[in-house]
């Protein structure tokens, strides 16, 4: 059986930060606070699947926020979780035009701490519609921009992956995907404004 | 982006870090002079950073994949957590039911029985006054001292005048007396055949009244038996298992 290490909060930013480290961080953070935050969505109108897929979205975000720096480490990563799941949520309520007045009121009532919380909040619809246009590329495209960009793998290692001819090919396709996705955001330039507001990319 | 450009290629490599250090120098200069340029880089980055958000959210997926046999166990748990609520409800539930069997129990007595059951024998209307004794008319109209007095200031009497005194004593709360009478009525009710099963019912009412529990649950038990017999619907489970609970106090 895997061992389950528990980490304190300094040791889990350090293990996000590390190329191998998202698989136990991941399981860790799943084991540690889906529970706790599951309840949550499930106490303000959420279903079980509902508290799965936003606990997914909070984990997502957060690794993100933590990766791009902007985790200030202002509270707790408890605390910081518990914001994020419930900002989310309400998002998400809000989105389904389904939240209660009481929901709403408490909304306005909590404002969001956390900086980074509000920036992905803001962005979050933008970021949503971004996964969308990555899903209608298919799952070739998606197999290589995905090794290369997040798995950070050459076209040596995509090529020993998967079956094409040589390394030129690979190249040429990656290329290709790259081309097709860049227009769908050229088609949809309100899209790439919002993601470029809330990008602060370094090129 | 322009589908003839031919700089795309070029801004993946720029992008990608595969440019060597002049033509990375070149392009950068491009970049600062052609808003165009610079805006596909902007999508480009756009879209390598949604593909490495896109890589992060599947992976995170495929985890909370491989750990929703857990999360069903979780889901259970919500489940075990209902079904523990549902529990203590059952159980308040249970407590309050038995609080109330107890408090039933407890507050049970012949009095309280008798009162709840006994509603006074009213005489058919259809039934002129023509072949009605004294005591009958005068419990007809509710005299029921009237009724005793009649009774007892004549020394003969009709086959329904045991049964109507005795309905007397019994409004009057004088049980003995009513029992008495109810039985004599119930011996000559076998050959008469007048007012049999109303005597049972309210001769197994008099011995409720007069504390004989043991005598009245009998009667009322073969009253219970009978779907035929007249008072058969007022004489209900609930009534008997009162009865047996308040033979055992």
């Amino acid at each position: 059986m895997e061992e389950q290490r528990d980490y304190s909060d300094r040791e889990l930013l350090e293990l996000i930060l590390t190329p191998s480290g998202i698989d136990p961080a991941v399981r860790f953070l799943y084991r540690t606070h889906f529970d706790f935050l599951g309840i949550y969505v499930q106490q303000h109108s959420g279903t079980i699947e509902d508290a799965e897929d936003i606990f997914q979205e909070v984990v997502v975000a957060f690794i993100d926020l933590v990766q791009k720096n902007k985790f200030r480490g202002e509270s707790t990563i408890k605390t910081f979780l518990f914001a994020l799941n419930r900002n989310i949520w309400l998002n998400e309520l809000k989105k389904r035009n389904r939240s209660s007045v009481r929901e709403m009121k408490y909304e306005t009532a909590r404002p969001i701490e956390e900086a980074g919380i509000s920036d992905y909040i803001a962005a979050r619809e933008g970021r949503q519609q971004m996964m969308k246009l990555i899903e209608s590329l298919g799952a070739v495209c998606q197999q290589i921009l995905v090794a290369f960009y997040y798995h950070d793998m050459s076209i040596k290692q995509i090529l020993d992956q998967l079956s094409y001819e040589n390394e030129q090919v690979v190249r040429n396709k990656k290329h290709k995907c790259m081309q097709k996705l860049e227009r769908l955001l050229s088609e949809n330039p309100l899209l790439a404004k919002t993601l470029k507001t809330y990008s602060h990319y370094e090129s | 982006m322009n589908p003839n450009s031919t700089h795309t290629e070029l801004l993946n490599q720029y992008l990608d870090r595969e440019l060597d250090p002049s033509a990375t120098k070149d392009l950068e200069l491009q970049l600062s002079q052609d808003i165009k340029l610079k805006e596909e880089l902007d999508r480009l980055v756009l879209a390598r950073d949604g593909i490495k958000l896109f890589g992060l959210r599947e992976q995170v997926k495929s985890i909370r994949k491989e750990l929703r046999p857990q999360s069903e166990i979780k889901r259970t748990g919500v489940v075990r957590n209902i079904s523990r609520w549902t529990l203590r409800i059952a159980a308040v539930l249970l407590l309050v039911i038995a609080g109330l069997g107890i408090y039933e129990y407890t507050s049970l007595s012949s009095d309280k029985l008798f009162n709840q059951q006994y509603e006074p024998f009213e005489i058919r209307t259809d039934r002129g006054a023509e072949g009605k004794g004294a005591v009958e008319l005068e419990y007809a109209g509710k005299n029921y001292s009237s009724a005793i007095a009649s009774f007892h200031s004549s020394s003969h009497h009709g086959p329904a005048d045991n049964f109507f005194v005795a309905q007397a004593y019994l409004h009057e709360h004088k049980s003995a007396e009513a029992i008495k009478y109810f039985e004599l009525a119930l011996i000559s009710s076998d050959t008469t055949h007048l007012y049999k099963e109303e005597t049972e019912y309210y001769l197994a009412l008099a011995y409720l009244q007069g504390h004989q529990v043991n005598k009245a649950i009998p009667l009322f038990e073969k009253i219970h038996a009978d779907p035929n017999h007249p008072f058969h619907d007022k004489v209900s489970d609930w009534f008997l298992r009162r009865l047996s609970w308040l033979k055992k106090k």
